[in-house]
This record gives structure tokens, sequence and C-alpha cells, in this order.
């Protein structure tokens, strides 16, 4: 079955410029496409016994950041305060403010007692480690 | 002859190199007041040394280099942002004094005041009566 993009000349035909404008293009991505998931987006990944997670927190104090660990699941939650007075002129207004709450569910059970958390440049990182009895064991083969 | 051309084309400063990866647009909030405009943007993972700001024919930009955070071939659970620079240009149709810009980037928040120019600014009208 024919792909869809091999009914089309190759970009690259019209010229590297045109090529390489074109990508440029789609590679300015509106953040606001982000938000849908609900607010702040969220990365994960798993890293041997630890499980990372990135949100995008900017402009938001640690102190207005909370974050809690049950079992599997995390909830990452505070409020975005506005940064201006009730009588404001916005020309343009895309930022999210307000009270803001995620909960995922992870594979894996976390210990709550070995949770680390940092805020830096707007980024929150968390250090999750996975509880004893989720952890990958290693197990001999006797011989 | 030749070989000044060689020489010419040699010293010719070399485009920089665009920075790698993805390029986002960041997130703007503007205020006006009658002193100027207020900028707010999002700027996730930016430090103030990879921060450009430029005013240039009547064109305010704002460009960031964000540094990967994570390996390229990284593996994710949950993928809902990537991470790259932010680049974004605004046309400003009223006159500005470009000499008076001010950025603060505290906790991957732009803050920039663009102060309006002298002739922009409303003027009240004091209105004598007998």
């Amino acid at each position: 079955m024919a792909r869809l993009m091999d009914l089309f000349p190759p970009m690259s035909s019209f010229g590297d410029d045109l090529d390489k404008w074109v990508e440029r293009a789609f590679e300015a991505v509106p953040r606001t496409f982000a938000l849908e998931q609900g607010f702040p987006s969220l990365n994960i990944f798993e890293h041997e016994d630890q499980v990372k997670v990135e949100a995008e927190l900017t402009g938001v104090k640690a102190e207005d950041i909370d974050v809690s660990v049950a079992g599997a699941e995390l909830t990452v939650s505070g409020e975005r305060k506005t940064v201006t007075q009730p009588q404001t002129t916005w020309t343009r207004r895309e930022r999210p403010v307000g009270k803001f709450s995620r909960t995922i569910t992870l594979p894996w059970e976390i210990d709550a007692n070995n949770v680390q958390a940092s805020l830096r440049d707007g980024v929150l990182s968390l250090t999750l480690t996975k509880s004893e009895k989720c952890r990958a064991k290693k197990i001999c083969v006797r011989t | 002859m030749a070989a000044t051309i060689e020489k010419q084309e040699a010293t010719t400063a070399a485009p920089e190199p665009l920075d790698e990866g993805p390029r986002y647009t960041p997130l703007v909030d503007i205020v006006e007041t009658n002193d100027g405009y207020t900028f707010y943007a999002d700027l996730p993972g930016v430090k103030a040394g990879d921060l450009d700001i430029t005013y240039e024919d009547d064109t305010l930009t704002i460009e960031a280099k964000v540094a990967p955070r994570q390996p390229k071939d990284q593996q994710y659970l949950i993928h809902e942002y990537g991470v790259g620079g932010f680049s974004r240009s605004f046309n400003i149709a009223t006159p500005v004094n470009p000499d008076g810009i001010r950025a603060e980037l505290k906790n991957g928040e732009l803050c920039l005041f663009v102060p309006k120019a002298e002739s922009a600014k409303v003027r009240k009208i004091a209105i004598k009566t007998d």
C-alpha cells in the first residue's frame, strides 16, 4: 500500500530553501496545543528504580505548588497567580492563570517518603522512587 | 587579485548556525497602560544569558535558546510537551522609546516593558472655566 507521502514529489525537489522554510514553519509549534491535556503539561519517564516527572510552571512560586503521592497516584496542584491589578487593559492574554491540578496514575507504586522536587527557571522536576515491591529484582541463577 | 578575493571571502563572518531542535511560540500576555506596553512571556527553562530581545523597524523580537534536558532517544511514559527554543515577534504600531525597554527574567517568566514615545501618550487637556 502506497503511503500518502509517496503520492507527492518530495519537497526537496522544489529547492532546499523552500524545504528548510517549510520545516521551520512547522517547527514553531504554538504552546497552546500542549495545554489541551490540562495545565501543567507533563513529561514522565522511567530511569532504573526512579520515575522522573517534569512540568513547566513558569512564574509559579515554589510555595504555591503542592505535590502529593498516594500509592501509584501522583498529584501536582497549585495556583498560578495573575500578575496584574483588576482594572488592567489586556491587549493580549494567552497564559493560563488560576488554580490547577493534575493527577496521574503511574504503573508503579511510589515510595512517598522518597520524593525530591526542585523548581528551576520555571521547570518543576520531581524524582520519585518506586516502592520496594515494585522494583526489579535481579535473580541469581545457580549452576 | 584572486588572492585578495580569497582573503575577503575568508574574513566574511560565517552565518551563525540556528540552534538545533524545534522552536516554540511562547504564550504571551500584553498589558497596555498610558506609559507603555508590558509583555509577560512564558519561557520555561530559559536562562538570562540565552535570551535575546531586539527591537528593530517597529518589530520586537523575543528569541531564546533552551538546551535539551534529556537525551534525544529518551523514552517517555507521558510526553506532553517538547523542549526547545522559543521565538516570537510583535509589530508595534505605536511609536515607542526603544532606549527605555527593560526586561527581567525570573523563574522562567519574562517581564518586558516597552515605553511609549512621548508623542504617543494620551494627554488630558485641562478645560478652563470662568
